[in-house]
Parts: structure tokens; sequence; C-alpha cells
């Protein structure tokens, strides 16, 4: 029964992840040319290099501010969705959130031209009401520009895993929460964050990988600082040809997102403040 | 010397060609391994030679897909084209290296200065000539000489044929600025935060070596020469708006008015923008020098059908095919003979008159490093520098 998913599942991640780590350890000999033999060398290039670092350093830094973000602003639409709102309306609320999903993520990207850009909605509006005199510059093409777009992609996410999470909150435990005279603000602290805290690392995992390894929003809203980790992963294989060296930075960077996973999971036994 | 581009036709403004686009140009295009499996007798044959399938792996464009003569052979032959797109030339080094490309795809490109390193990669297999009498058309400069023999004809063997060829410059609004004279002048106060750079490494280092006035046909430059040319694009990057992802992508930017200039730049791009609305973008070679480009055509080692592909770049050098691909792809033909037939805007665009003075003087033909000697700038070293560049 369970061997179709064992086949899919190991043909389809871990023959792949095995190969990448076995690659990891080998010289490259040239354009796509490797030669069997033991390194350490790739890892230590990797770690040491400092270009390597320095993206490193944006890409993970970008990448936990946007899970930070996303799951800080997730919990209060989560809260209104689940606690708040009739039952009637939980269900179109939940297909706003999503319905932002449907779009293209080339398409959102660009759409932020229209709004942030120099001719875009903010600066004509500020403009307009005589708040600036010329453009803002800084808000596109930027780092700020590069981490608005990773939240607006990235938030229905978290907020959808936050209301699964909250869902499953018996709403007596809120009232004897109140019952026993805890503000909300208690109430939130030693009720709902403990019992979604699961999710909430879920989620903040869940951006922060996705974030620190993303391709195209650096590319192409991050301006004179457009690089980030997965461009240099793409540039070791295409580029240079060099399959040990980007397996190895590959390889570094499944290990920071392991580490973080771990270290985040011990919140989840967490009973509050 | 100055090459004032005019702006595109309306006729070419009613494609879309996206060179280089980031994911614009991804994957369009059905997978020619699939269609092959799939492709019975469908294909009706009216010539023995040529017919059947050809999987082209290359430039949106580069197909000829939408050239009236290549159109009309296709159907005469019962020719079919399934391609795929790359967004940078290393697209091309993978696929056919380590990504699977070689028994699969029977046609694709490279850019002159990639043809020592590919040979050595033993990408391409070796032309026989015979089954392309129309390369007769093109100019002298292309068939023999010093510059062929460096990029598309040695070791014995004709490796490619080269098919158009461009140059790269500095792309401006000429409704914002006038067309800068020199690539120094985007450090100019009024150009702070209004311009881009591109994220083409081969054309930026090119176009830096001009600029430090290092520049070698060969591109063999020590280590301390390749600091200093990325030195000069550190110091445009820090008035710089962006890195421009690709040539499509400057388009947009120019379309929406983010960027009144960028370099590299590309004449090409003066059409991408026009088609998004914006008629003004034009292109300028400055006096320091540019880089410019020769891509020609070569079968993949492996390649099947190479009778419809030899007959199908036969077909290309046609002087009526010749004349359409320069306009539609917005870029220069080999063959002098075509200039006659194109009209006067596409015929205004490039250089004709002088285009053996251009491409061996003012502006040769880009090129990689390889087996360069001990103490020069590799092209690893050129990826890294740029990557370096860019964090």
């Amino acid at each position: 029964m369970v061997a179709p998913a064992v086949l899919v599942i190991g043909g389809a991640l871990v023959v792949p992840a095995l190969n990448l780590i076995v690659q990891s350890f080998l010289v490259s000999t040239g354009y796509g040319g490797v030669a069997y033999h033991f390194t350490f060398s790739n890892y230590i290039d990797a770690v040491r290099d400092p270009t390597y670092q320095t993206v490193a350093w944006h890409s993970f830094g970008l990448g936990a501010a946007a899970a930070l973000i996303c799951v800080v602003a997730a919990y209060p639409a989560a809260y209104f969705i689940s606690f708040k709102l009739h039952a009637r309306w939980r269900n179109l609320a939940l297909f706003l959130v999503v319905i932002s999903l449907f779009t293209s993520y080339l398409v959102r990207l660009y759409a932020w031209y229209t709004i942030l850009g120099s001719n875009g909605i903010v600066n004509t509006a500020l403009i307009h009401l005589g708040i600036v005199d010329h453009p803002l510059l800084f808000l596109i093409f930027s780092r700020w520009a590069v981490l608005i777009a990773f939240v607006n992609v990235f938030l229905p996410f978290s907020v959808l895993m936050l209301t699964s999470a909250m869902q499953n909150i018996r709403p007596e435990l809120l009232e004897n929460a109140r019952d026993l005279g805890a503000a909300p603000a208690r109430t939130f602290s030693r009720v709902v964050l403990p019992l979604t805290m699961a999710a909430a690392v879920g989620a903040f995992v869940y951006t922060f990988i996705l974030t620190s390894g993303d391709y195209i929003t650096p590319a192409l809203l991050g301006g004179t600082s457009s690089t980030s980790l997965a461009n240099i992963v793409s540039d070791e294989f295409v580029a240079l040809g060099n399959r040990p060296g980007g397996a190895a930075i590959s390889c570094v960077m499944l290990l920071v997102f392991v580490i973080v996973y771990v270290v985040l999971s011990r919140l989840e036994r967490w009973k509050g403040i | 010397m100055s090459d004032e581009m005019l702006s595109p036709t309306q006729r070419i403004s009613r494609r879309e060609l996206m060179r280089r686009t980031l994911l614009g140009g991804a994957a369009i295009g059905l997978s020619p391994s699939l269609l092959s499996a799939l492709e019975g007798t469908a294909a009706a044959a009216t010539s023995a030679v040529a017919s059947g399938s050809i999987n082209f792996f290359s430039w949106q464009g580069y197909d000829l897909l939408d050239e009236p003569a290549m159109k009309a052979w296709r159907k005469k032959n019962g020719v079919t084209i399934h391609s795929t797109y790359v967004n940078t030339h290393n697209d091309i080094t993978a696929k056919f290296t380590a990504g699977g490309g070689k028994g699969i795809y029977n046609l694709s490109t490279y850019e002159a200065g990639y043809g020592p390193f590919y040979v050595g990669l033993k990408i391409p297999q070796p032309l026989d000539m015979s089954k392309i009498p129309n390369f007769k058309n093109a100019a002298p400069l292309f068939k023999s000489g010093p510059v062929a023999k460096l990029w598309w004809n040695f070791a014995g063997h004709q490796w490619a044929v080269p098919f158009t060829w461009g140059i790269q410059g500095i792309n401006y609004a000429s409704d914002k600025i006038k067309a800068p004279t020199s690539y120094h002048d985007l450090l100019k106060p009024e150009f702070k935060k209004k311009f881009g750079v591109t994220d083409d490494p081969v054309a930026a280092i090119v176009i830096g070596a001009h600029v430090t006035g290092v520049f070698r046909a060969d591109s063999r430059y020590t280590k301390a020469q390749l600091d200093k040319i990325i030195a000069f694009w550190k110091t445009l990057k820090a008035n710089a708006r962006l890195i421009v992802p690709s040539y499509g992508n400057m388009a947009d930017l120019f379309a929406s008015g983010e960027i009144v200039a960028a370099t590299p730049g590309w004449a090409a791009v003066n059409s991408f923008a026009a088609a998004k609305g914006d008629k003004t973008v034009k292109h300028v070679a400055p006096p320091e020098g540019s880089a410019s480009f020769c891509d020609a055509f070569f079968i993949p080692n492996g390649a099947k059908n190479t009778d419809a592909v030899y007959a199908y770049i036969n077909q290309a050098f046609s002087l009526e095919a010749q004349a359409q691909e320069a306009e539609n792809l917005v870029q220069a033909a080999v063959a002098p003979g075509a200039v006659k037939l194109m009209n006067a805007a596409t015929r205004a665009l490039y250089p004709y008159k002088d285009m053996t003075t251009v491409l061996t003087k003012t502006a040769p033909l880009e090129t990689i490093p390889t087996n360069v000697p001990k103490g020069y700038a590799t092209f690893d070293d050129w990826n890294k520098a740029w990557e370096k560049f860019k964090a």
C-alpha cells in the first residue's frame, strides 16, 4: 500500500538530495566535470568566501525578517477569522486571503512596479498631496521592496496555517480564561499562543526557507543588491559548471534551515508568557 | 565612432522578442523529446532530404519562426520547429554538457567568443559546408580570415556558421536625455539613481576593458586588469539605480520610466520598449568602444535528422531570409547582398558599409577567455568577479 508513496518520495526527494550531498564532496575538474575524490574543500570555500558570506547574510537576514513579519502580521488576521467572524463569513474571508495566490508569482512581482515605482501609486499620491517634491526612489529596487514583496506573497500562507491551528482551539478555553479574570492579552499569551506555537513555527520556517532561497524577487526588485544565495548556486551550476561547489552551498543552506527548524521547534513546548 | 540607432518600425512592434528575459523566455514550446516520441508520420515531407522535426535550443527569435521566407520554406518542406528558449548563454553550455541536451536538440547557436570553449567541451559537431551553399552570401569577414579562424573555422573544421551580429553600448530614453557620449557620462550627478547596469558579465567586462584602456581581442587580462575593469563597474554601480536582470526587463524599466539609460545595452531593446508603448528608446555606441556579438548556428554532437537542420540553416542564409532576420531580430545581417532587400529603417540600423572596420577595430567581437596562460584571468575568474560585483 505504501510502496507507491515510498517510490514517489524516494525518487522525487530522497535520491536527488542524496545525489546533491554526494556531489558536494567531489572535486570539480572543469566545466561540468567531476573527479570522484573525497574533499571538504567545497564546504570550506562555501563558508569562507567573503562574497558568499555577504550574500548569505543578506539572504538569511531578509528571509528571517520576512518570516517574522508574516507570522506576527498573520496572528491578528487569523484570530479575527477564527474567533470574531461569524462562521457564515469565515470561508469568504479565507477565500479573500487565498485569492491573491491565484495570480502568477511573477505578475505579482511586476505589480509592485505600479505601486512602488517612480510613477507608481504611492509616489504619485505623495507628490499630489505635497508630502514630497520628487519620487521616493528607495521604495523600489531596494531590500525594502524585496521585503515588502516577500511579505505580500507569503503572508497568506501564514494566515492559513495559523487559522487552521486556531480553529482547533475550543472556544470554551478562551471563555474559561476570561471567566478567571484574564485580560485579552493574557488570554492570547497563555492560551492561544502556546496552542498555536507549532503552526507559528511551521509558518516561520516555511516562509524563511522559501524567501532565503528565492531567486526572482531579489533580481527584479533588489536594485543594486540583487544577488541572493539562489543566484550564487545557479551561477555555480550553470555559469561555472561547478556542480560540487554549487552542491556544497546548497547543502550549507539546507543545514541552516534544519538548524533553524530544530531550534524553533523547541518553542512548541513553550507554555506562554 | 558614434552609432545612432533609429527607432524600430511599426512592423517590428507586433512581435514580442524577449531575449534573455528571466522567466518570459523560459521553457516556451513543447518538449522536443515528448513530441519526437509522439510524432509518427504526421509531417508530410515534400522533400526526401529536408523534412521532419528540428528541435531548437537557444534564444527566442533565433529559430526564425516569424520570417516569411523561413515560414514558406518550412511549409514547403514539411519541417516543424520545436523550440526551447534560454535565459542566458550559460543555459546553452549547461544544457549540452550536464543538462541532457545531446541527442535531443539538433540546432542551437553560440556567440562567437564561445566557439573554442564549446569545441573544448565537445558540444558542436564539425559542419559539412557542402550542405550550406548559401553561406557564400556571407561577407568574407565571416567566412575566412583571422576573425573566422578564431571563432568558427579552426582546428581543421567549420564548427558553426555566423548568421547575425549586433553592437552593445548604451540604451537611453531619447525624450529625457541626449545620447551619452561616454560611459563616464553615467557617473555625472544628473544620472544618479537613474540608470541600470545590465547583468551581462561578458559584455560588461569587454566594455570595461575598452573604457579602462586594456582591451584585447583575445580577452586575456591579468587579474590586476580584471580588478581595474570591475572597479570601473563598481563606480557605475554606486551611481546606478539597479542591476538589470535581463534585456527584456530593461525594456519594462524604460517603458515604466524607472530608468533613462542602461549599459551594457542592445539595439533590440529599442524594439522591445516600442512594443510596450515607449518608442523613444535608442541605442548608442560611445567612442571609447563597445562590445559586439555575433551568433552562429551550430549542430550539437549526437543530433538527429541533420539533413533537415542543414537545409534550414542553408535557407537562413538566403538573401531574402537574411533581410527579414535583420528586421525581425533588430540585428545586423551577415550577407551584404541582403541590405538592398531591407527597408530603409532596417538598413539604417547598422553600419553595413563599415562592417569589417567595426567588427575588427572599433567594436571587435566580444569573447571569453579560453586556454589562458598562467597569471591571466580565466572565465571562472570573470564570473567570480562579477558575482562579487553584484553582491
